[in-house]
């Protein structure tokens, strides 16, 4: 086993007494994102549409051999929704993500959680629905109930560094 | 949010060449939007492991930022492959792994494929922004051995596993936890280097 101390090429750009703030390339990220906010919200409303597509399909036959593109949808909203904070929509999409790991982790299969966790992703992510904070906030928690409920396996999570 | 430390912090990355690797044009532009918001001028856009590759052998590269659950590859390869190779310097460079959601066992992957930092998605400039600060002052050895390269995966100054002696001359035998005093300041740390004259 050989241990050192390779340079490391990233400290001579961070930290340095030459340049922006962190401040200032925070905030020159948030709007260069901003630029993007139109489109991706546009995609996410599609990723939703096909999610509820797939839903109406999941009684059918092959219905189970929907769940990975289920689950790659979800991952896709948790993720963009995220970026531009829409924080309740992304942690909808988080918890059917969570719930589907856990049946592929040996929980039981059930269709009618899926349908109503993409039924209230639906909801949250419609622009157009007169939801107050509090309906988004007991539908969370609804969804909250139902992962409790069918996700009884300690088996997945989203965040972690290395060490 | 970033500390105030961090939001006072300079960075200059016009220089810096940092290698971007997402799966699909989408989640490129949203990576690609946010680290050139940081000052980034030279971004290297990949979509997968062989535009990477090619970058890596043709140009220096000072961090790789990369979401390892590509379609039809799997990333962490890629990282596997850069620690192993001869590349110098980018065997050495700073690699920041993105990820959405994940298993436990699969961050543990990414940790041992010789990633430097496993960061959650969704993508906050703010988060990404200060893990690209600590990876800048992140000074730990690197190891190399049979079936590890990467950095030192033993950062935490937590004792060695409950039960062993560890394995390094250098392991201590209790926990050293928290500092309980302030750290020195640098004029501190200069007056210990600066020699003195001493009567004998």
């Amino acid at each position: 086993m050989r241990r050192f101390y390779p340079e490391n090429r990233l400290a001579q750009f961070v930290g340095v007494s030459e340049g922006i703030s962190g401040e200032t390339a925070l905030a020159q990220a948030r709007e260069q994102l901003n630029e993007l906010k139109e489109v991706i919200v546009g995609t996410i409303e599609v990723k939703v549409s096909m999610l509820q597509g797939m839903s109406a399909q999941l009684n059918g036959p092959g219905g189970a051999d929907l769940v990975p593109k289920i689950y790659k949808l979800a991952n896709d909203i948790f993720c963009d929704a995220g970026v531009f904070d829409f924080d309740d929509l992304s942690e909808a999409a988080f918890q059917l993500c969570d719930l589907i790991a856990h049946w592929r982790a040996g929980a039981a299969f059930n269709p009618e959680a899926i349908r109503v966790n993409i039924a209230a992703i639906a909801l949250l992510a419609d622009a157009r629905s007169p939801l107050s904070a509090q309906h988004r906030a007991a539908i969370l928690a609804g969804l909250r109930s139902v992962h409790d409920k069918f996700a009884d396996r300690p088996e997945p999570a989203n965040e972690g560094e290395p060490g | 949010m970033l500390t105030p430390a961090e939001e006072a912090a300079k960075l200059n990355l016009d220089r810096a060449c940092i290698l971007l690797l997402e799966r699909g044009q989408h989640n490129l532009d949203i990576l690609g939007q946010i680290v050139k918001g940081f000052g980034a001028g030279n971004l290297q856009r990949c979509l997968s492991i062989q535009e990477a590759k090619d970058v890596l052998v043709r140009k220096p590269v000072d961090l790789v930022i990369a979401e390892p659950e590509l379609d039809g590859e799997d990333g962490l390869d890629l990282v596997r492959w850069l620690r192993a190779s001869p590349l110098e310097p980018n065997r050495f460079t700073s690699v920041a792994l993105i990820m959405g959601h994940t298993s436990v066992a699969r961050i543990g992957q990414a940790r041992d494929s010789g990633a430097n930092i496993v960061i959650a998605k969704p993508l906050k400039p703010a988060v990404l922004l200060s893990r690209i600060l600590w990876l800048g002052r992140d000074h730990r050895p690197f190891v190399e051995g049979e079936t590890y390269a990467g950095p030192d995966r033993r950062f935490k100054n937590v004792g060695v596993p409950a039960g062993t002696d560890g394995r390094r001359s250098t392991d201590l035998d209790t926990p050293i936890g928290d500092a309980n005093e302030p750290n020195l300041g640098q004029d501190e740390i200069d007056s210990f280097m600066r020699p003195q004259r001493v009567l004998l």
